[in-house]
């Protein structure tokens, strides 16, 4: 670190990047693709893509609920949105203490209200754990490793900023074809275009995990959640309903092999423990027109008055569908009604529908209280769901209707996501409706205690792009891609500038093979994921978890193949291989998933065929690299001095 | 709405890369960009950002228009530098069609 500040930030620049680099380039090529979890997920499970959100989807649920709960203490509804196209149910049996991930759920068609068993599958939701809690790795440990990076990337930024001389004149540049000033370019661009993403995702990551770094604070298991939520006791978005099987852990909570699918281990009973304490006390509380936050309440006379006469208009406006045929409009409710259906039983899943009644001792009190006829009690959901419109300018995702079916019934709407970045460290509002239609009680977005609070709240949002529209997440993804050509290339450049001096030298050997399986190969182990789960048998045994180790064996693999092989056509030969394989991928697809192409695209899925565009882009820049590496292996060899002295490297200031 | 602001930025971006030594050659064939011809492609190019910012903030009107601000600014950085490695002529077209830095006159070459 001798010399002057260009020079020391050089050193700084180069070191403290690339003794974690490999561990960088995967943290941020999952976490680019942790943006589209829900999108990645709902690939992986072609059971899904037959769904088609209706305007019948309401319909479709309340009778599916009517069918198989009709004496429920709670009925939870997660309505299909920009980011899931199915339908997801949950509830709350008589007599039943709420229990997270343990209670009755399904997943059904949005259009025709079919169950839908779809394929166990770690989904969007692995490569989401992975970018902040690697795998395999006790849960501290991988969060203190991955800490560590980001602090040493935080680092990387702020040194390459100061040692780059011409920051502003090289702004725009780029010159293919110039050997190692094309690398430098590369990474220029990468880096320095997407400056403030970079900063702000590097940061508020750190900040995420932080805990982990500050060994001397009391309680452990630091870092706050990293992507995850909230402290323990506190609870996490209220939106994380327990009754989502859709996959998203911030939307359904209800993960795809979560607890109940060996997920424990991967500390997803762990992290739901003390977060869903607090999380069903503000939903209940919610639902019981209370406030358990005591703050952020709205809701004055005048304001409640204003909203009900919408409500009341609302209401109005659609009566005459309410007396259209099959009830459309309005769905009407009554216990004597409803048991009749409900005892049929039919489509209950096994596991899930022991709730069927006439059945056991419940079936019997089931057939008590359905002797006794009450009156019928009409809850007008799409009036509801209209005034919530209004008032947050985003539809609800999330209807949870307490004591359902009687005249007590009340009804709490959440939207989807929070739209600011001040929102506090998590939570929706809600807007609470009695049976008739009235709003009873609004809560407003929970905001921090404390100006800390809220800092930390709003990089917590940020990282995890939690306000994000779909286009604003697009904007993420670009941005991350960037990052991950500012990491991969910084690695390379490391050893295509020391190629001549250290050829042979078992230093530059080691990071070579690493460069090549930790980019090259990471790519092979991403696609070989996404084949698994499609090829491997849709019955067999800890399927999440076989997935899982093909993603690792590939991996694996690519290494044993970067160690031994890495000088005859490496880079060519993986670079080929995961080239093919994404370039196949959207053909696998609409191979293996029950919907083709043509449905895909007249049912407006694009979720998936969005995944497919962005396999068919990875592919195509894969090929753009097998053919520079084609043409570099077309030019003749430089020979390697292995029986020379490696050469001191003799960086010029002002260059990474 | 979006297109018009990443069109916008990418015009503010044009002013900018014209106002450095190796880009200025681009469209001007030779010469460099004096200190006032690049204060002037400066001030026209921040102008032109501001713009962007008001139509993101027409787009969304809190404080996330900011963030889309900021993206679209990566966006737009990104496809300037695209054009002058792979279309400069495109580049040329826009700064002759698209760009009010070209009434500076007196200052540039």
């Amino acid at each position: 670190m001798k010399g002057g500040l260009r020079k020391s930030m050089t050193w700084l620049h180069t070191w403290s990047s690339l003794i974690v680099i490999w561990l960088l380039f995967a943290i941020f090529l999952t976490g680019t693709t942790a943006f589209f979890k829900d999108e990645i997920t709902h690939w992986m499970t072609p059971e899904q893509h037959a769904s088609v959100p209706s305007e019948h989807t309401l319909d479709v649920a309340v009778e599916r609920l009517q069918s198989v709960a009709p004496f429920a203490q709670s009925w939870s509804i997660n309505l299909p949105d920009d980011r899931s196209r199915t339908l997801g149910l949950s509830w709350l049996g008589e007599g039943e203490e709420q229990q997270r991930r343990r209670g009755p759920r399904e997943e059904l068609d949005a259009g025709t209200g079919q169950p839908i068993e779809g394929r166990e599958t770690a989904g969007g939701d692995f490569l989401y754990r992975f970018h902040f809690e690697l795998w395999a790795i006790p849960r501290d440990i991988a969060r203190t490793i991955v800490g560590a990076a980001t602090m040493l990337m935080f680092i990387a930024i702020i040194s390459g900023i100061i040692m780059h001389r011409k920051i502003f004149a090289d702004f725009f540049t780029f010159r293919p074809g110039k050997k190692t000033a094309s690398w430098v370019d590369a990474h220029v661009v990468g880096s320095v275009l997407a400056l403030p993403f970079h900063i702000m995702i590097t940061f508020s990551g750190l900040i995420l995990l932080a805990g982990t770094l500050l060994f001397w604070q009391g309680g452990g298991h630091g870092g706050g959640g990293g992507g995850q939520g909230g402290q323990g006791g506190q609870g996490r978005a209220p939106m994380e309903q327990p009754g989502g099987p859709q996959a998203g852990a911030e939307r359904g909570g209800a993960e795809r092999g979560g607890a109940e699918r060996g997920g424990a281990e991967r500390g997803g009973a762990e992290r739901g423990g003390a977060e869903h304490g607090g999380q069903m006390a503000m939903r209940e509380g919610a639902v019981n027109g209370q406030n358990p936050e005591g703050r952020g309440k709205q809701g004055g006379h005048a304001d409640m008055a204003a909203l009900n006469e919408v409500a009341s208009t609302g209401r109005q406006g659609r009566q005459p569908m309410a007396d259209g045929a099959g009830e459309r409009g309005q769905q009407r409710v009554g216990r004597g009604e409803a048991a009749g259906n409900g005892a049929s039983g039919d489509g209950i899943r096994a596991g899930r529908g022991a709730r069927a009644e006439g059945e056991g001792p419940r079936g019997e009190r089931g057939q008590r209280r359905q002797a006794v006829q009450r009156e019928a009690v009409e809850l007008d959901l799409r009036a509801m769901l209209a005034v919530a419109e209004q008032r947050w300018q985003q539809p609800s995702y999330n209807i949870s209707i307490s004591k359902p079916m009687t005249e007590d019934a009340q009804v709490t709407l959440q939207p989807a996501h929070r739209t600011k970045l001040n929102n506090g460290k998590w939570g929706v509002p809600s807007m609470t409706f009695d049976a008739s239609g009235n709003v009873v009680e609004e809560t407003a977005t929970p905001e921090a205690d404390s100006v800390l609070g809220a800092l930390r709240g709003m990089f917590k949002i940020l990282h995890e792009a939690k306000f994000a529209d779909i286009f604003v997440r697009w904007m993420f993804f670009f941005s991350g891609v960037l990052g991950t050509v500012m990491v991969g290339s910084g690695a390379l450049l490391w050893s295509i500038k020391r190629e001549r001096q250290q050829a042979g030298n078992k230093g530059f050997e080691l990071v070579s093979a690493l460069n090549l399986a930790g980019v090259a190969g990471l790519f092979v182990a991403l696609a070989t994921y996404f084949w698994a789960n499609r090829l491997l048998p849709v019955e067999m045994a800890e399927r999440r978890d076989a997935e899982i180790y093909c993603f690792f064996a590939a991996w694996g693999l690519c290494l044993l193949h970067a160690a031994v092989l890495r000088q005859k056509q490496g880079w060519l030969i993986q670079l080929s291989i995961a080239a093919a394989m994404f370039l196949l991928l959207p053909v696998l697809d609409f191979m293996t998933s029950p919907v083709g192409f043509i449905g895909a695209v007249g049912g407006g899925d694009w979720m998936r065929l969005s995944f497919d565009l962005v396999a068919w882009f990875t592919a195509a820049g894969l090929t753009t690299a097998v053919l520079h590496q084609r043409k570099k292996a077309k030019q003749p060899q430089r020979g390697k001095r292995k029986d020379s002295k490696p050469a001191k490297p003799q960086l010029k200031e002002g260059q990474a | 709405m979006i297109v018009l602001t990443i069109l916008v930025l990418v015009l503010g971006f044009v002013h900018f890369a014209v106002s450095t030594r190796s880009f200025y050659k681009v469209v001007f064939g030779k010469g460099f960009p004096s200190k006032a011809a690049r204060n002037w492609l400066h001030l026209v190019g921040y102008g032109y950002l501001a713009l962007g910012l008001w139509l993101c903030y027409q787009f969304r009107q809190d404080h996330v228009a900011i963030l889309i601000w900021v993206g679209l600014l990566h966006l737009a950085a990104v496809l300037v530098a695209m054009m002058l490695t792979y279309a400069p002529a495109l580049f040329k077209q826009s700064w002759r069609f698209g760009c009010l830095g070209r009434l500076g006159q007196k200052w540039l070459a």
